[in-house]
C-alpha cells in the first residue's frame, strides 16, 4: 500500500521525465545540421518578398537568407507568429518585409527588437487604396439604379478620398520605419490588440505589378546595402542583373497589355487589381474571395450587374478560392475566368512544376500567368 | 533543447509569469466549481468571450479585453438571477443563454466573412499576453486570494445546501453574484492565450484529478493548485520545444495528470 502523496509525486514525476525526454528527442530529430552564427541572418516575411531577397543577394558569402513562414502559407492575412517565427526573427539582424499592412504583426516584433534592420519593400510605393476599391464596388451598385449624374459625383469623391489615404499611407509607412528607433507608444500595442481591419486600408499585393516590383527590388537592395555596407557592391550588382530580367518580362507585360486594349475587367483577389493596373485595364469590380471567406448571395448578383453593365470578359481569379464563384459567373454570363497564380505560395504544389532555380520563381510564374492571359483572349 | 536560451526571449518570460500567476488560481477556483457542480456555467462564460469581442468591435473600443470583461460579468450575473428565478432546470438555462451568446457573437464577427481573423481566439495565442494583462492578472490574483480566504466557508457551505447556508446567516445571493463574477474575470483574462475551446478543461481537470486523490478539502486544493501548476509550467515549456499551441498543450498534461489519478485510485491508495 502506498500513501496517496507518494503516489502523487511518483506520478508527476514519470510525467516530467516522460514529456522532457519526448520533446527532447522531437527537438532533436527537428534541430538543423549547422546554424553558423557569423553570417548576416536576413529574414523575410513571405514567399514574393524572400524571391526578391534571395535575388538580391545572391551568392554573396557570409549572407543567408531566410523565409519566416512556410512556402506554402501563401499571403500572410490574419497570420499568427509561431514560437519558432519568433525565435528566427529574434536571431535575425535583417527583417525583410511587404508593408502596407499585410504583416500585421510587425509591431510586436518592432517593439521587441529594437536592433532589427527593418526593411519595408513598398515604402518607396504608392500603394491602390482599398477605399479606392470600395467606391467601385460602390460605384457599380449606385449605378444600376441611378444614372450618370450621381456615377460622376461619387468619381470625385473617391478621387478626393483616394488622395486622402495615399497621403495617411504614405506618412505611416516612413513613420513605420522610423519605429525602428522610436520607443512605440501604447497606442500602437492596444491597436494590434484590436483586431480591426488585418490589412489596413491599402491594397498591399503590391509585387503583382511587374514595374512595382522592379521597385521593390531595388528598394530592397538599397536598404540592404545600408544596412550591410561591405556587401554594398554585391546587391547593387546582382539587383542590377535581376533587373534585366524583370526588364524583359514587362515588355512582354506592355505587349499583352497592347493586345488587351484597356478594356474593364472583375477581379477576385485584390491582389490582381496591381496586374490590371499593369495591363492597362479597368477593374469594375472587386469581389475579394479569400481564405475561408464567405460570400453573400447579394454580393453574388451585384458582381454579375457589374459584368453586364461594363461589358467585362475576363475576370481575375484565384484557383483554390475563386474556382467555384468563376465557374458560377461563367454559366450566367459571358465572362471566361482565367486563373492566375498570385505568386505567394511556391510552385510546388502545382503539376506543372518542373524543376526550376527558385530564384527564378517570379519570372516563371509571372509568364505562366500571362500566357494563362493570352490563351484566353 | 537549451533552457537557458528559453528566457532571453521577453515573450518568454511573460507568458511563464502569465502561467506562474493564473495557474494556481484555475486550480482554487477549479475546485469551487467542481464542488459546486457549475462547469457547465464555466463553460459558457468561456463562450460569451465570442460576443464580448464582437461588442467591442461594433462600439468601436480600443482595447477589446475590456469589453470582453464587461460583458463576462454581465452574463454571470443575467445567468445567475434567472437560474435564481428557476424557469427550467440550470443545464437548459445556461445551454439556452450560451447558444444565444455564441450566436450573437459569431453572426456579428462573421459580418463580411471575416471571422478568421478571430479564429486564433479557439485556441489561444501565447505570444498575445502582453506587461499590462500580466499587472492586470496580478491584481485578479490578490483579489482572488482575499475572497478565497474570507469566502471559502460560506462558498462550500451554499453548495452543500443553500438553504442549511441561510439559516446560518450567509448572504446566499451576494456569495453566489460575487464568485460568478469572479470566475467571469479569470476566464475572460486568460481566454486570449488559453483559448475558448478548452478554457474550461484547464478549471475542471486539476481539479477533477485531485479529487481523486484527496480524502478532505485542504488536500483536495493543495493537489488541485499543483496539479495545476504543474501541467502549466510542463505545457509550456513543452509547447515551446515542439511548436504547437500552448493552451491544448497545457491541457493534454493536465489530462494525462487525470488519468493517473485514476489509476490511482484503482490501486486503493492510503
Amino acid at each position: 500500500m502506498m500513501k496517496t502523496r507518494t503516489y502523487v509525486a511518483l506520478m508527476l514525476a514519470v510525467i516530467l521525465v516522460l514529456s522532457v525526454g519526448l520533446t527532447g528527442l522531437y527537438v532533436h530529430s527537428q534541430e538543423p545540421a549547422t546554424d553558423s552564427t557569423e553570417d548576416l541572418l536576413v529574414v523575410t516575411s513571405f514567399y514574393p518578398i524572400y524571391i526578391a531577397t534571395i535575388n538580391v543577394v545572391g551568392d554573396t558569402e557570409g549572407v543567408t537568407v531566410k523565409n519566416m513562414s512556410e512556402p506554402q502559407t501563401g499571403c500572410l492575412h490574419d497570420y499568427q507568429m509561431t514560437t519558432e517565427d519568433m525565435r528566427l526573427v529574434s536571431t535575425a539582424d535583417v527583417f525583410v518585409v511587404n508593408g502596407g499592412g499585410i504583416e500585421s504583426f510587425i509591431e510586436d516584433v518592432v517593439e521587441q527588437y529594437k536592433n532589427l534592420y527593418l526593411i519595408t519593400a513598398t515604402s518607396n510605393l504608392e500603394l491602390i487604396s482599398e477605399d479606392d476599391e470600395e467606391e467601385h464596388e460602390h460605384e457599380s451598385e449606385k449605378s444600376t439604379t441611378e444614372e450618370d449624374a450621381t456615377e460622376e459625383s461619387t468619381t470625385e469623391e473617391s478621387i478626393s478620398e483616394e488622395d486622402a489615404t495615399v497621403e495617411n499611407t504614405t506618412e505611416e509607412s516612413t513613420s513605420g520605419e522610423s519605429a525602428t528607433e522610436a520607443s512605440t507608444t501604447e497606442e500602437s500595442t492596444s491597436d494590434s490588440e484590436e483586431h480591426e481591419h488585418d490589412h489596413g486600408e491599402v491594397n498591399a499585393h503590391a509585387w503583382m505589378s511587374v514595374s512595382y516590383y522592379r521597385q521593390m527590388v531595388s528598394t530592397i537592395a538599397a536598404e540592404l546595402s545600408k544596412a550591410d555596407p561591405a556587401h554594398a557592391d554585391e546587391y547593387e550588382k546582382n539587383a542590377a542583373a535581376y533587373d534585366e530580367k524583370l526588364a524583359e518580362l514587362y515588355e512582354e507585360e506592355q505587349e499583352l497589355a497592347t493586345q488587351l486594349n484597356g478594356q474593364d475587367i472583375v477581379i477576385f483577389h485584390e491582389a490582381y487589381a496591381y496586374l490590371a493596373q499593369d495591363l492597362g485595364l479597368d477593374v469594375a469590380y472587386v469581389l475579394d474571395l479569400d481564405e475561408e471567406r464567405e460570400v453573400s448571395a447579394g454580393e453574388v448578383s451585384e458582381t454579375l450587374d457589374a459584368i453586364n453593365e461594363h461589358e467585362v470578359k475576363y475576370i481575375f481569379a484565384e484557383k483554390t478560392y475563386g474556382e467555384k464563384m468563376g465557374t458560377t459567373m461563367e454559366q450566367d454570363s459571358d465572362v471566361t475566368a482565367i486563373y492566375l497564380n498570385p505568386l505567394t505560395r511556391s510552385l510546388e504544389d502545382e503539376t506543372d512544376a518542373q524543376s526550376y532555380e527558385e530564384s527564378d520563381y517570379y519570372l516563371i510564374a509571372m509568364r505562366q500567368n500571362f500566357e494563362l492571359i493570352r490563351e484566353n483572349l | 533543447m537549451d533552457f537557458a536560451a528559453l528566457f532571453q526571449y521577453s515573450f518568454m518570460r511573460i507568458a511563464f509569469l502569465a502561467v506562474l500567476i493564473i495557474t494556481p488560481l484555475f486550480g482554487l477556483l477549479g475546485t469551487m466549481i467542481v464542488t459546486k457542480k457549475m462547469a457547465y456555467f464555466s463553460d459558457a462564460l468561456g463562450h460569451s468571450a465570442i460576443t464580448g469581442i464582437a461588442v467591442g468591435v461594433i462600439c468601436g473600443m480600443q482595447n477589446t479585453t475590456v469589453s470582453m470583461v464587461i460583458f463576462a460579468i454581465v452574463f454571470a450575473l443575467l445567468l445567475n438571477w434567472i437560474n435564481a428565478k428557476a424557469f427550467a432546470s440550470t443545464d437548459t438555462v445556461i445551454s439556452v443563454f450560451s447558444s444565444c451568446a455564441l450566436a450573437i457573437g459569431l453572426a456579428i464577427l462573421s459580418r463580411g466573412g471575416n471571422f478568421s481573423q478571430y479564429s486564433g481566439l479557439l485556441v489561444g495565442d501565447i505570444l498575445s499576453i502582453t506587461k499590462g494583462e500580466v499587472i492586470a492578472l496580478l491584481v485578479v490574483f490578490v483579489i482572488t486570494m482575499i475572497f478565497y480566504l474570507i469566502c471559502y466557508n460560506a462558498v462550500t457551505a451554499i453548495s452543500i445546501s443553500p438553504i442549511l447556508a441561510k439559516s446560518r446567516h450567509i448572504p446566499v445571493q451576494l456569495m453566489e453574484n460575487l464568485f460568478a463574477v469572479l470566475v467571469a474575470v479569470i476566464v475572460t483574462f486568460s481566454i486570449k492565450w488559453v483559448g475558448i475551446l478548452i478554457i474550461n478543461a484547464l478549471l475542471i481537470l486539476p481539479a477533477a484529478a485531485a479529487r481523486n486523490v484527496s480524502k478532505n478539502a485542504r488536500t483536495y486544493t493543495g493537489y488541485a493548485i499543483i496539479f495545476s501548476m504543474f501541467s502549466g509550467i510542463v505545457g509550456l515549456f513543452v509547447s515551446y520545444f515542439t511548436n504547437v499551441a500552448t493552451g491544448p498543450m497545457i491541457v493534454i498534461v493536465a489530462s494525462v495528470i487525470y488519468f493517473g489519478t485514476l489509476l490511482g485510485q484503482k490501486l486503493n491508495l492510503k
